[in-house]
């Protein structure tokens, strides 16, 4: 499991280097997703157990299901965080076009030394 | 000056997921009471087979409430700033 | 856009629509459920905005619909969560498990819930694409 973890820390780095150095104002909105996909992942994989199914309960599998099952907590918690990233990701670029029609540019360190 | 202040964010955060990954009861089996009684009473007191529908709409259904109130605001936040500008006063 | 691309999405845009209301109908037995049915819906519009024009796709759903349907279905929502257990059990569906017309109140707020993140989601793609 460690290389689970090493992957959730590189992604999350990343993400969080794509809002700082880039230029770009969309750009920036994507780091903000990619951020917040990489601790999605993280709190999905807190639930697994070695030899786990999917929690559904099919007619099959109804003898076995308790003693292998993953835990389904963490994925319902993860369902509502994506709804909210979706409305965050919605408002960040109807703020970028309303600066686009404001400014005329889409550069950030341009927009800086704008006056007025 | 950016780059420093930058620097010292990234050490908080890098020493805060080791902190959470070194702790020695890490998503083990024993810490999970919650899921277990889940998985157990799941089907016989919702009817529905999937657990995570059942979780998400049954078990905890304010969290879900909330989370469509967000979504709402979205909405009308993205028709509040691109369409509806008031003209200038003065 | 170009000719292919126009006549491959005007076949397919039905098939889109009807796995979306099929995820969203088989929410208590299939993974799934409200969320990714409304978000395949809302994405099937968004491609006849992309590959034809904003008029096209306002002849299958219009952007003053789409405001006063997701406004109501947020109005239910709220009204069924939150009332008490013994006026709950007029509207449920009951039966045994392992069916489609199975749980009890699951399926009905799948589909009220499906209903209002499509609506929300087809306003948000009308709203950027605006002139």
């Amino acid at each position: 499991m460690f290389e689970l973890y090493a992957g959730v820390v590189v992604i999350s780095l990343v993400g969080i280097c794509c809002v700082v150095w880039r230029r770009n104002m969309v750009k920036k909105v994507m780091g903000l997703g990619i951020f917040t996909n990489s601790i999605h992942l993280l709190l999905i994989s807190m639930g697994f157990r070695k030899g786990g199914i999917p929690p559904i309960i099919t007619p099959e599998n109804v003898n076995y299901f308790v003693q292998h099952a993953v835990d389904p907590l963490p994925q319902a918690l993860v369902l509502t965080s994506i709804v909210i990233q979706l409305s965050v990701t919605a408002l960040a670029l109807g703020i970028v076009i309303l600066a686009y029609q404001h400014t005329g540019t889409l550069d950030a360190d341009r927009m800086n030394k704008l006056r007025g | 000056m950016r780059n420093v202040v930058f620097a010292v964010c990234l050490l908080v955060l890098g020493s805060v997921f080791l902190y959470t990954f070194l702790s020695p009861s890490f998503g083990s089996w024993e810490r999970k009471d919650v899921g277990r009684y889940y998985l157990n009473t799941g089907l016989e007191k919702t009817g529905s087979a999937n657990l995570v529908s059942s979780i998400v709409w049954d078990f905890r259904g304010f969290d879900t409430l909330g989370e469509e109130t967000v979504l709402f605001t979205a909405a009308v936040g993205v028709f509040t700033i691109l369409v509806f500008r008031r003209k200038r006063s003065g | 856009m170009d000719v292919i691309v126009r006549t491959v999405v005007k076949g397919l845009f039905p098939f889109v629509i009807l796995f979306g209301v099929y995820v969203i109908l088989h929410g208590h037995l299939t993974p799934g459920g409200s969320f990714p049915g409304g978000v395949i819906i809302a994405s099937g519009i968004a491609l006849l905005v992309i590959s034809f024009d904003l008029k096209k796709a306002e002849s299958v759903i219009k952007e003053r619909a789409a405001h006063v349907f997701e406004g109501l279905a947020g109005l239910f929502l709220v009204f069924i969560i939150l009332s008490l257990s013994p006026l709950r059990d007029i509207l449920m569906p009951g039966g045994k498990a392992f069916e489609l017309w199975s749980a009890q109140q699951v399926l009905l707020l799948n589909v009220v819930g499906g209903v209002m993140v499509s609506m929300a989601l087809v306003t948000i793609v009308y709203l950027l694409m605006r002139e």
